[in-house]
């Protein structure tokens, strides 16, 4: 499982691609957008907002990286070796599927890193704030799995994922606030991850919240990728997944 | 002057036990819910290449996987007599990381195949030698022309020591030094490692020069099988009984 784990996370930071999308697209965001959207962000610093906001929106772009993970090795063919390997496949499966959590909570860690260093975002206590960002990095990756066996091709997946993650961001207050959404997309908010979240981040770096206090999103992230994984599970092709052709 | 000829590094390892080898019986597997064998047999002795021969389509690559455990089988029994009965496999892609440096490819496929820590620095130098690339040994997978991306994958297969080694259409698309190399280490491989090589290829020459024995396969099914000298007793060439057997009639 840990030979898995690394060769994918060696894998994944040679694709220039990662850090763009993980790191530059959120940061750039952040820049043009948090002084021209200040009024509707409901922290005096407007960064205390943007940083975490975008920081989640695009964790959740992990799912498109664990899903990735799969598509490469098929399309390099090499399924048929490892599956040939003296290692048991579900833990190519789950090393595989860690290394996306662990290249996303790096992400979080930078983005708030240098949310406070450049722009004096307050962070909160380190021990909650860890437990949050690693639950957020575990819910951003668990529909990897499921997309992977769902679509036929790399533009299929980013299709589906741009369309999961915008769309689950703008719901879930990544982007403008939960509180300014629409009624009817107010009241849904708190059916995505990201509201929960974006809540979880707000209790410990504007509230100054302890591990007690941010339960809830804890719960409701670990919660979201579990029920991801549980109701998948059956619409997961596994033979599609792992086919070595 | 003196050509120049590739050198196939001499693998030590202990002499082959009598029995040795593959034995796969009555294979039955299916590929997208069509039938692809029907009850193929094949025995592969340790020290020996079994060559593995049949036009596209005729099930050569399931059979490999099958006994590979890439492909599920739905009847027959597979068996590797051996002190660690350990099968090494090369697909017909070249199944590699293409960002990783060819060392590296190496090293990861060592960590798989069990080669511990302390042992895969001189199992990756051994495979190297083998693939003959040693001076690229830091070069990225991806950037491999396709004959060094084939004695790559050859090599991969080869870690840890497999008593058995399956290699699928290994020289498709190579230039002739880069198979004659290849096709040099195969034979290496099962003479002087002690491996049991089973190879297919649709290059009858290739069978002719390296192989002991040869299965013809067709439609699933194993039309004839022996010693190459036997196979082509009745023809002028192996490529003539392969005619014969399987008919001249144009394949996919």
């Amino acid at each position: 499982m840990l030979t898995a784990a690394l060769v994918e996370l060696r894998v994944s930071l040679r694709n220039p691609q990662l850090l763009v999308v993980l790191v530059a697209i959120p940061l750039t965001l952040v820049a043009v957008l948090s002084t021209a959207l200040d009024p509707i962000y409901p922290t005096d610093n407007p960064y205390q907002s943007t940083i975490p906001g975008f920081a989640v929106m695009f964790a959740f772009y992990g799912m498109a990286f664990a899903a990735d993970g799969f598509l490469r090795e098929r399309e390099w063919g090499n399924w048929a070796r490892l599956l040939s390997l003296p290692v048991d496949r579900w833990r190519i499966v789950l090393g595989k599927a860690l290394a996306p959590v662990a290249v996303v909570s790096i992400q979080l860690a930078l983005l708030l890193g240098l949310g406070s260093f450049a722009y004096g975002v307050h962070l909160g206590a380190p021990v909650p704030l860890t437990a949050l960002l690693l639950a957020t990095a575990v819910a951003g990756c668990a529909p990897g799995l499921a997309l992977a066996s769902w679509v036929r091709s790399r533009v299929e997946l980013d299709q589906l994922s741009n369309l999961l993650v915008i769309g689950m961001a703008s719901v879930g207050g990544a982007i403008v606030p939960a509180t300014r959404l629409p009624g009817a997309l107010a009241r849904l908010a708190p059916l995505t991850p990201q509201y929960w979240a974006l809540d979880g981040f707000d209790r410990v770096m504007n509230q100054g919240a302890g591990l007690a206090e941010i339960g809830a999103p804890l719960a409701a992230l670990l919660g979201f990728a579990v029920g991801v994984h549980a109701l998948s599970h059956r619409a997961v092709r596994w033979h599609r997944l792992l086919d070595p052709v | 002057m003196t050509p120049a000829v590739a050198t196939v590094p001499r693998v030590t390892r202990p002499r082959v036990t009598r029995g040795a080898g593959l034995a796969a019986r009555g294979l039955v597997a299916q590929r997208g819910g069509r039938a692809v064998l029907h009850g193929v047999s094949l025995a592969a002795p340790a020290g020996e290449v079994t060559g593995l021969v049949g036009p596209n389509g005729a099930g050569k690559t399931t059979t490999l996987e099958a006994i590979a455990g890439v492909c599920p089988l739905r009847e027959g029994s597979i068996r590797v007599f051996a002190e660690r009965p350990t099968i090494g496999f090369a697909p017909q892609e070249a199944a590699l990381y293409p960002p990783l440096t060819v060392a590296e490819n190496l090293a990861v496929f060592a960590a798989y195949a069990g080669v511990r820590r302390a042992a895969r620095a001189g199992e990756v130098g051994r495979a190297l030698e083998l693939a003959g690339l040693e001076g690229v040994a830091t070069r990225r997978a991806g950037r491999l022309s396709i004959g060094q991306r084939r004695r790559l994958s050859l090599a991969v297969a080869t870690l840890g020591s497999p008593a058995v080694l399956l290699f699928d259409e290994p020289t498709a698309g190579v230039d002739p030094q880069a198979r004659h190399h290849m096709i040099e280490a195969i034979g290496a491989l099962a003479r002087e490692a002690g491996a049991a090589v089973v190879f297919s290829s649709h290059r009858l020459d290739e069978i002719e020069t390296v192989c002991d024995t040869a299965v013809i396969i067709d439609h699933g099914r194993v039309v004839t099988e022996g010693p190459v000298a036997d196979l082509r007793i009745d023809d002028p060439s192996l490529e003539a009984a392969f005619l014969r057997l399987t008919g001249v009639g144009l394949r996919e």
